[in-house]
């Protein structure tokens, strides 16, 4: 598939990916008129409410959970690529360093909401705040390891060209991590929405997970379907600005 | 150009101590050519570490330009075994980056490099990327970004030696052609008797690990006209052929003797 057909939407072939939303849509409207849930309106429904109120007020909670997103990722994104690619090739720090990520890592960050929120209350910046804690450890830990399996002749190589510490770092290191970066933004974008939801639907006015869980509790259906409508889409708008970035910077591995 | 007095290299693992190098000692002159020819794993790379700088954890006196050896000798330029590419930068990219380090403006780095670009047939594959190239593009591409320095002193390590037997002699060709337009000292290791007497005005044989030096051959045809196929250079292809022979030989009778 790679570097065949003509490249749609975001750098990504359209086609196959039109054909698999046509999919999901009908399968998802055969099942709603098999079923005839309330809890499982047609996407018809779903998508007329979404349309209806997405110039409004879903709108405006698609902004912030956007929002909350993006600053979250592009936060730990600068937190955590320096100091993996600083951990990797300095094993002597990392030494150090390797038994707090080891026992942090696998704690699950979400269970500190409720002490986060006491904390710092009910803005944005403990949403930003959580997330951050969990995808910063991920980004990390995934730099590290790339940083750490970069190929000693390549650095000698350019050492031998006359390159200081820095330039390896710049030259040879950030590069050869890069495409492991963007696998790991990619499951980490994943993560991000879903911790977003949990905090948003958690004592909150504002985002998309208040936005669902209000319409749940006044038994609005369609209106809970516009609301994962619009998460869905922050999902796959994400992915497909990181597929964009990926192919236009990674150009070597998409040959 | 070269002094190395007494050179010993020994490598300490966690759980081993190897010793890789033992009491080399050899010199080079300015603006010449040497080939050094040894059995694998018996040191070669780890003496064109040295040389380079990159090793500074040796024992005995190496020289360099009549200065001890040092890292980041700007005029040194060491080609690696597997050519030391960047996979994320195109050929230009590539060969512009030894001048891209020394801060050399964009616009005089590319001036600069065509030259040598096109003397190494590379002008037409300068945006692919090194994967996208033949081995012997990637070595060409590899020469390229250590001529664009202008070194003083080449090392290159077994530089040809995953290369058809054609494209081989080609590049030995261009590497003999750009030696001699230029005052440049060529150190070039190899496991190949006929690349090393066609390229080392001197050939240095070397015993297996840990390395010494087993022989020193004066070689003194290389750059003649027609060297290749001169009866000279299949004498001295023969006299090596027996050195190394000898030298299998008795490693074999070592080892089985060991074994027993
Ligand atoms: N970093 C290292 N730690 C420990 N031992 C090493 C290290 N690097 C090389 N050696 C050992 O030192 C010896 C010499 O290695 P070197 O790479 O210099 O050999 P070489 O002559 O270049 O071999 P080849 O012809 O296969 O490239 C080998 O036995 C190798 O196992
Ligand atoms: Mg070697």
């Amino acid at each position: 598939m790679r570097g065949t057909g003509r490249t749609g939407f975001l750098g990504s072939p359209a086609l196959p990916i039109i054909a698999a939303i046509t999919f999901l849509l009908s399968a998802w409207h055969l099942l709603a008129v098999f079923l005839q849930l309330a809890a499982l309106p047609i996407p018809g429904v779903a998508f007329g409410t979404f349309l209806e109120r997405i110039t409004g007020d879903l709108g405006f909670h698609l902004q912030v959970s956007t929002y909350r997103v993006l600053v979250s990722i592009v936060v730990s994104l600068v937190l955590a690529v320096p100091l993996g690619l600083f951990l990797g090739r300095e094993p002597r720090f990392d030494a150090f360093i390797a038994p707090l990520i080891y026992v942090v890592y696998p704690v699950p960050k979400i269970v500190f909401l409720p002490v986060i929120i006491a904390l710092f209350g009910l803005g944005d910046f403990p949403k930003i705040l959580l997330i951050v804690l969990v995808i910063f450890f991920q980004i990390l830990v995934t730099t590290r390891d790339a940083a750490r399996k970069v190929d000693q002749a390549t650095i000698d190589s350019i050492l031998s060209l006359g390159a200081s510490r820095l330039q390896v770092y710049r030259q040879v290191i950030w590069p050869a991590a890069l495409p492991d970066v963007f696998t790991a933004l990619r499951i980490v974008t994943g993560t991000a929405i879903a911790v977003l939801f949990i905090s948003e639907t958690f004592v909150s006015r504002e985002g998309l997970g208040y936005f669902i869980l209000d319409a749940w509790s006044r038994s609005k259906w369609d209106e809970v379907y516009a609301g994962i409508i619009a998460m869905g889409m922050l999902g796959i708008v994400l992915y497909g600005i990181l597929d964009f970035l990926d192919r236009r910077v990674c150009r070597w591995k998409h040959l | 150009m070269i002094k190395v007095k007494s050179l010993s290299v020994i490598y300490r693992g966690t759980n081993a101590v190897v010793p890789a190098i033992r009491d080399i000692s050899f010199a080079m002159e300015r603006g010449s050519t040497c080939a050094v020819i040894g059995p694998s794993g018996c040191g070669k790379t780890t003496m064109l570490y040295v040389l380079a700088g990159l090793r500074p954890d040796f024992e005995g006196q190496v020289e360099v330009a009549e200065a001890p050896v040092r890292p980041k000798r700007r005029e040194t330029a060491l080609i690696l075994q597997d050519y030391g590419l960047l996979p994320w930068k195109t050929v230009r990219q590539n060969v512009v980056l030894g001048l891209e380090l020394r801060g050399v403006g964009k616009s005089e780095r590319l001036s600069r490099c065509e030259g040598i670009m096109n003397d190494l047939g590379l002008l037409a594959v300068k945006n692919l990327y090194p994967s996208q190239l033949s081995g012997g593009q990637r070595q060409r591409v590899a020469i390229a970004r250590a001529m664009a320095v202008q070194p003083d002193l080449l090392l290159m390590d077994e530089p040809f030696s995953s290369l058809d037997a054609l494209t081989r002699e080609n590049l030995q060709d261009n590497l003999l052609e750009i030696w001699s337009g230029r005052q440049m000292t060529v150190l070039i290791v190899t496991h190949n008797i006929e690349e090393a007497v066609f390229l080392g005005q001197k050939i240095i044989v070397l015993s297996p690990r840990p390395a010494g030096v087993l022989a020193e051959v004066e070689n003194n045809g290389v750059g003649t006209p027609g060297w290749r196929s001169s009866q000279e250079f299949f004498r001295v292809c023969t006299r090596l052929r027996g050195m190394l022979v000898k030298e299998e030989r008795q490693l074999c009778a070592a080892r089985a003797g060991q074994g027993s």
